[in-house]
């Protein structure tokens, strides 16, 4: 599984669907988050030429890293720091096999939530973020990591639906409240098109 | 919108190069936006930063130099600094003492400081943090971010950076913020809105006649309207609602900020100081020390703020100690 690659695929689904979350986001916060996740992802794209050589733990860190810098909103701040967290405790694995790798995600989970303190349930990213890395590592217990991540790809799609019918609690929809009702909430819908993606290239690898 | 600017999506980066190339005691770390008390890191100092959106100058970025803060990060325009921003920053002044952050209260801010914090300790640099919420208009509640931190914060930076300067440990610098932060209340009024350069018009708008009370330093909403009305009554109504958020004692000792938020002119900010004085000492309240002027602004709104710290012996030492940086001196 080549890193690079990915990232240049989820670069590519994110500007497509820019234009789509950008209208999620009018209704729930200022309109411009695809505009900003798309500005991450290419500067993530411009980066690729100078990580090719690099271990996927470290191009994990440096996409991380690039989030977190060339960021402009919450969403894409807490997923460079769930990446970071994500590669600090990939370093510490051996072997990367479903269950390190469910080990790995929880732990980058854990120190997400602790940031965030949003829960499942307040329309944020978390509910997606939440029951895929928590499916992922449940059907991760069977050691095979494409049903573990058929299992993710599914909670990712499910979690966002949800958010279409939540009232916001944090973020950046706290404010429009019920008037965000029917819209799914941007930074999940942004997070299911990178999940959507990274298990796509799974699959495909056979 | 009526603005000396070039492009509205350069403000800052031109207002940063401006600042640098202004001020001989500071460095710009390339390509940030935060800036570098040009001596940093100094030996054996803890080191002290702060940062926060841009648009409420000389805060923070003027307040870095010696007694006061090692380095700022100049976030866009009312829009919190980047995690990357803050990394490089703390390791810039890091001495090997550790380093204090002194944040703001918005939810944004102290998200990316404490991710920060979180992955410097994989880098073994020690930090720690303390928040300031002085804002007297907004009330406490457990549901919501809580109050915001507006004015009082440079007087937490100044007597925090003090006991840095003093040789203070990481724990004795972020005792002696917090307990500015506790004894600091503000609060501010808004005579016209600002507007954000790449907003291009105004957040909220005010009549004629009227001002907002409790306006916080991005226009958040206060707590009323009401018809502008002389500095003495203002000043009575802003009092009221402080003092009856920190009650002070006959014979406490406490410093006084007025500070503008824009375009007030000096003329106003010291004759509302006028009425602050003259109403707290006729308390039997002493002012051991008086700032008026522009220290936390909100681009150009019109209106000031009121801030009062009380004061003990620690606490005073601290804040009279001198600082020399291009938005505050004090010999």
């Amino acid at each position: 599984m080549d890193f690079c690659e990915i990232l240049e695929k989820i670069a590519h689904h994110i500007e497509k669907n820019a234009e789509y979350l950008d209208e999620l986001d009018a209704v729930m916060g200022d309109g411009e988050h695809g505009f900003n996740m798309k500005k991450c992802f290419n500067t993530v794209k411009l980066m690729l030429p100078e990580w090719r050589e690099m271990s996927n733990v470290e191009i994990l860190e440096n996409a991380g890293m690039t989030l977190l810098t060339a960021g402009g909103g919450t969403a894409s701040t807490l997923l460079g720091f769930f990446m970071r967290k994500a590669a600090g405790a990939a370093k510490k694995e051996t072997v990367y096999d479903a269950k390190s790798i469910a080990g790995i995600l929880n732990r980058a989970l854990e120190s997400t939530l602790e940031r965030s303190q949003a829960k499942v349930g307040d329309k944020t990213l978390m509910d997606v973020l939440i029951p895929a890395v928590r499916e992922f590592s449940e059907e991760a217990e069977n050691g095979d990591i494409r049903a573990a991540a058929k299992a993710a790809a599914r909670a990712s799609a499910e979690g966002v639906k949800a958010t279409g019918q939540m009232t916001a609690k944090r973020g950046r929809g706290f404010y429009v409240a019920e008037r965000g009702l029917g819209t799914a909430d941007p930074g999940a819908a942004s997070l299911d098109i990178i999940i959507q993606t990274i298990c796509g290239e799974l699959f495909k690898e056979g | 919108m009526k603005k000396i600017i070039n492009r509205p999506d350069d403000v800052v980066r031109d207002m940063i190069e401006g600042m640098r190339l202004a001020n001989q005691d500071i460095r710009v770390l390339p390509g940030t936006g935060v800036v570098v008390r040009k001596d940093a890191p100094v030996p054996g100092k803890v080191g002290v930063i702060s940062g926060g959106g841009s648009g409420h100058e000389p805060a923070h970025g003027g307040f870095v130099g010696k007694g006061m803060l090692d380095a700022a990060c100049a976030g866009d325009v009312f829009t919190s600094p980047s995690v990357d921003q803050m990394m490089k920053a703390i390791r810039a002044v890091d001495a090997g003492r550790g380093v204090l952050i002194i944040a703001k209260n918005y939810t944004g801010d102290n998200l990316n400081f404490d991710m920060a914090m979180e992955l410097l300790e994989e880098e073994g640099i020690k930090t720690a943090k303390v928040k300031v919420h002085d804002d007297a208009a907004v009330e406490e509640n457990a549901d919501t971010t809580g109050r915001r931190g507006v004015a009082g914060t440079m007087l937490v930076q100044k007597v925090a950076c003090a006991c840095a300067e003093a040789g203070g440990s990481l724990e004795e610098v972020k005792e002696a913020a917090q307990s500015a932060a506790d004894n600091v209340r503000t609060i501010g009024f808004a005579l016209s809105p600002c507007i954000i350069p790449a907003v291009g018009k105004p957040g909220f708008s005010l009549g004629e006649e009227e001002m907002e009370l409790g306006t916080g330093i991005h226009g958040e909403a206060g707590i009323r309207r009401m018809k502008v009305d002389t500095a003495h009554n203002l000043v009575e109504i802003m009092l009221e609602k402080l003092l009856a958020d920190m009650p002070l004692e006959e014979g406490e000792e406490v410093c006084v900020l007025v500070n503008g938020m824009g375009s007030t002119p000096l003329m106003e900010l010291y004759i509302l100081y006028r009425e602050v004085h003259m109403k707290l000492t006729g308390e039997g309240i002493r002012i051991a020390k008086a700032y008026v002027g522009e220290y936390m602004t909100s681009l150009e709104m019109a209106g000031a703020s009121v801030s009062i710290m009380k004061l003990d012996e620690r606490r005073k030492r601290f804040l009279l100690a001198p600082a020399d940086t291009a938005g505050f001196k004090q010999f």
